[in-house]
């Protein structure tokens, strides 16, 4: 009894050491990022109801560099107008966006310290999110629902967290560090940090109807993302029209469990890949003579950056098997198109069009790219009445084909202050058209 | 000679009494429709798209009315709400089935068994048939009556099932006359809760002039609560002589054009410097229709049909068009048209009305787990295909089956199995029997959802 009661107490002894270091070791992880934690309240101009309009929102971010870089995410920093932070000193200062990276969900600001009478920030370093391991302990930094300067700790739940493309929650190339560290809205683009004090990942997204769910952008992703960005202002892809598929299914289909390869679910019509003559069904074994292989989905996104990453207009040799048989296919990769078009709003009309970019013609089934899509329309407005609605088509404007967004733009700035005019535009929806007449004052 | 002045006498005092127009006495209108007034019970399937045995099902009930000797009834569509005709999108009652078990009971009888016949889905109206044969009474409707603004109707129908299903009979008066999409009247629907919508529409007199309209079921739906709408005997007089016949696939259609259209506007003749121009503006001619192949093209203003002035001012104003469409009987229809300045005469050959998916044949698999339907003109349409796609669409998964687990879901377009194209619905149910004798472990899927293709490959459990 004695000895039990003894060892009790050792253990409670043991136990109260551990976590004085522990705590020790939050505290100085914390020390190390926090002066580079951003505080980010973008003002940003989106296009609502067919109308320009201005909306406030609040964001993380972490300073990476001397001279004033910051990384945050792409939804935080998209659309704005203007850029308001403030350190984690409480000194407020200007940003600019330097560039975004929609299909990563980052984004690289640089701090004005010039005007803020500044020669450099505190930083912070990055780590290496490929040796992370599951258990390890992990402090979110952040904004969580404005509440700026806040830490929150957890493990890391999950190295390899998956998603499938939800509309625009969209992460073909990322893997996902998944966390029970409180992530709530406010903490986007923040860092997640390990009791090293480097950064390992930033905090992109929670499951709002669970507990404890976020998820972190490793930040070996965003490396090469920055790279790109300072280097050329946007992340430039390499794109040849395949999707994808997991052989986990395959190898059971077709009785052989150790079959390594990819599988080609989808060709896109008049893709480099369709041209090649690339087909769904085929298994693709080796590119550029290095095997590839995708067994389980989560090595989908690395299959994806192999291309993504190679320059554009890149030679590509596919080797594969098409019913069994071994192939080789050349093809030029082209470049990845734009992830939003350019908004553009008619007032006199009430309404707002978007360019119609490859990745929304693919998403809405648009036989063409001809046209401009309506993003909103004004409550109350000539476009309203005359029957205009939020996802039409505009097709033609009095009898002239519109050419794209440019051409809208042209034809609509011709029309210039006279609004005694009415207009007739030819509207496209799925696969019903309809006209509609924009009243002119006469 | 006496005899015959008496019967003069007794025939006049008739007439009399029908011109004082003394209105009706409740109770005597009332037993006077005992027997001809039936109280439908049928059962209506729960078929499921999660649930391929089907075997869950609804008891419901319905008033009909006797309206010959033979014992034809004329019910509510909402017997069999699937809408049999394509309408361009998607359907909510798209899977319903054909009312089973049917028995009607005269009141103070025993339940006897009908059957479906048909139904109408312009009017909204259904028709059964006792199966006992025998000459029975029937309700004989007023033929010329049209009611004017103002005056009183009354109106026959049951009560729901906790009054005992008694019949109720109410007063009401005619609120307002509509054209469209039919002539029709509407009168207060009031507080009582009537069995359904449906019912009998008496005159003052207490002869029957006409049905009350279900509100889900004609195309233009209707707030059944607060106002009710009925239509007057000649418009549905032909279907007591020919009532519509339910054959599945061979049920007869009504004509059809092929267009979407919208009103040609007083400010778009304006627009097109044309003040006087009146007519019905195209706006999509449907791939491989009758429109399309006599050459009609979005944009076209039709002008006059068959010589006879169109115009459209207002979205309403179409129902005209279409209903004349529809009614035709006839195939040739010759079209004066105005295109870009200058005036065309178009002959259109009608065709008949596309069948929607819920007359498409269907194939279906338990094993897999899957059933699947031909492609029918309202699918295409609501997924934006081509109009030659070729191909199947999922019409159902069985929840947690075979083909539920491997990710099929409903809606997905079938292009594949086993490498294998699938043009037909029977190349699919060729390869379901090849799957039943060469019982493969797996089988693959090569299936279109939304604008991605993908493989699915679905265990079997042979």
């Amino acid at each position: 009894m004695k000895n039990l009661f003894l060892g009790f107490a050792f253990l409670f002894l043991l136990n109260h050491f551990a976590l004085a270091g522990l705590d020790q070791k939050i505290v100085s992880a914390r020390k190390m990022v926090f002066p580079a934690l951003v505080h980010i309240q973008p003002i940003k101009e989106v296009f609502a109801s067919g109308e320009k309009r201005k909306v406030q929102v609040t964001g993380s971010g972490v300073i990476f560099s001397r001279d004033g870089y910051v990384l945050t995410n792409n939804h935080v920093a998209e659309k704005a107008k203007y850029v308001r932070c403030t350190l984690s000193s409480r000194q407020e200062l200007e940003a600019e966006v330097v560039g975004l990276d929609p299909w990563t969900d980052l984004a690289v600001l640089k701090l004005n310290l010039k005007a803020a009478g500044l020669k450099s920030v505190p930083f912070a370093r990055f780590g290496n999110s490929d040796s992370i391991q599951v258990g390890q302990i992990v402090l979110a930094l952040g904004s969580p629902l404005g509440l700026s300067r806040s830490l929150s700790m957890g493990v890391i739940s999950s190295v390899d967290r998956y998603f499938d493309d939800v509309g625009e929650m969209i992460s073909p190339f990322n893997l996902w560090l998944q966390t029970d560290a409180a992530i709530n809205p406010g903490n986007s683009g923040g860092p997640l940090v390990n009791l090293a004090g480097t950064v390992i990942g930033i905090n992109s997204r929670a499951v709002i109807y669970g507990q404890n769910l976020g998820f972190a952008i490793p930040i070996n992703t965003a490396k090469y993302v920055i790279r790109q960005i300072l280097k050329q202002g946007e992340v430039q892809r390499s794109r040849i029209g395949v999707n994808w598929q997991e052989i986990k299914a395959y190898r059971k289909y077709k009785k052989q469990p150790a079959l390594e390869g990819v599988l080609i679910a989808g060709v896109e019509k008049n893709s480099p890949a369709a041209k090649a003559g690339l087909k769904p069904g085929d298994l693709v074994t080796a590119i550029n003579g290095r095997p590839v292989s995708a067994v389980f989905k989560e090595e989908l996104p690395k299959m994806r950056l192999l291309i993504a990453n190679l320059p554009i207009h890149s030679l590509m040799r596919f080797t594969l098997l098409e019913s069994g048989k071994k192939k080789t296919v050349q093809l030029l990769s082209v470049r990845q198109g734009k992830f939003n078009g350019n908004e553009f709003e008619c007032a006199d009309w009430g309404l707002s069009v978007k360019e119609i970019t490859p990745r929304i013609r693919r998403n809405f089934q648009f036989k063409s790219a001809q046209g401009v899509l309506v993003s909103g329309v004004r409550r109350g407005s000539p476009a309203a009445e005359s029957g205009v609605r939020r996802g039409y088509v505009i097709s033609k404007i009095d009898g002239q084909p519109v050419k794209d967004l440019p051409d809208f733009k042209k034809k609509y700035a011709a029309f210039g202050k006279n609004t005694a005019k009415a207009h007739l535009l030819f509207l496209q929806f799925s696969k019903r058209n309809r006209f509609a007449l924009i009243r002119g004052d006469e | 000679m006496m005899k015959r002045l008496r019967n003069f006498f007794i025939s006049g005092f008739f007439l009399l009494s029908a011109l004082s127009a003394a209105p009706a006495n409740w109770q005597q209108t009332l037993d006077s429709l005992r027997d001809k007034t039936v109280l439908i019970e049928y059962y209506a399937d729960l078929r499921s798209r999660e649930n391929m045995e089907g075997r869950e099902r609804v008891k419901k009930h319905l008033s009909g009315f006797v309206v010959n000797a033979e014992g034809l009834i004329i019910t509510s569509a909402n017997i069999f709400p699937a809408r049999l005709e394509f309408s361009g999108g998607y359907l909510s009652a798209a899977n319903a089935q054909k009312p089973s078990h049917i028995r009607v009971k005269f009141e103070g009888q025993e339940y006897q068994a009908a059957e479906f016949i048909g139904k109408d889905e312009d009017t909204g109206l259904a028709f059964i048939r006792l199966k006992k044969k025998g000459r029975r009474p029937f309700l004989k409707f007023s033929e010329n009556t049209k009611p004017a603004l103002g005056s009183r109707v009354l109106i026959v129908q049951h009560l729901p099932q906790n009054y005992d299903f008694q019949m109720i009979l109410r007063q009401r008066r005619v609120n307002a006359l509509l054209q469209q999409p039919q002539p029709s009247f509407l009168c207060e629907g009031g507080l009582v809760p009537a069995l359904s919508d449906f019912g009998l529409v008496l005159n003052a007199q207490g002869r029957a002039i006409g049905l009350l309209q279900s509100s889900g079921s004609s195309f233009h739906p209707f707030d059944g609560r607060s106002l009710a709408r009925f239509i007057i005997f000649k418009q549905f007089k032909n279907f007591i002589n020919k009532p519509p016949l339910f054959k599945k696939k061979k049920t007869v259609r009504k004509k059809w054009l092929g267009v979407y259209s919208q009103p040609f506007t007083r400010q778009m003749a304006l627009y097109f410097k044309h003040k006087n121009l009146k007519g019905i503006l195209v706006n999509t001619v449907i791939e491989e229709s009758p429109a399309a192949k006599a050459g009609l093209q979005p944009g076209d203003i039709l002008v006059a049909l068959d010589g006879k002035g169109l115009s459209a001012e207002k979205l309403s104003d179409l129902d005209n068009f279409r209903r004349f469409i529809r009614e035709k009987t006839d195939n040739r229809v010759q079209f004066k048209i105005y295109r870009q300045g200058r005036y065309l005469q178009k002959t259109v050959e009608l065709g008949e009305t596309p069948i929607s998916q819920f007359l498409a044949d269907e194939a279906s698999s338990k094993r897999l787990g899957f059933s699947a339907k031909e492609l029918t003109q309202d699918i295409i349409l609501a997924k934006q295909l081509d109009f030659d796609t070729q191909g199947v669409w999922v019409s159902g998964v069985e929840r947690a089956g075979w083909a539920d687990v491997a990710g099929l879901r409903v809606g997905d377009l079938i292009l594949k199995m086993d490498d294998k194209n699938i043009n037909k619905l029977n190349d699919l149910k060729q390869l379901f029997k090849l799957t039943e004798k060469e019982k493969p472990n797996y089988i693959s899927l090569f299936i279109k959802r939304n604008s991605q293709t993908r493989f699915l490959f679905v265990k079997t459990d042979y």
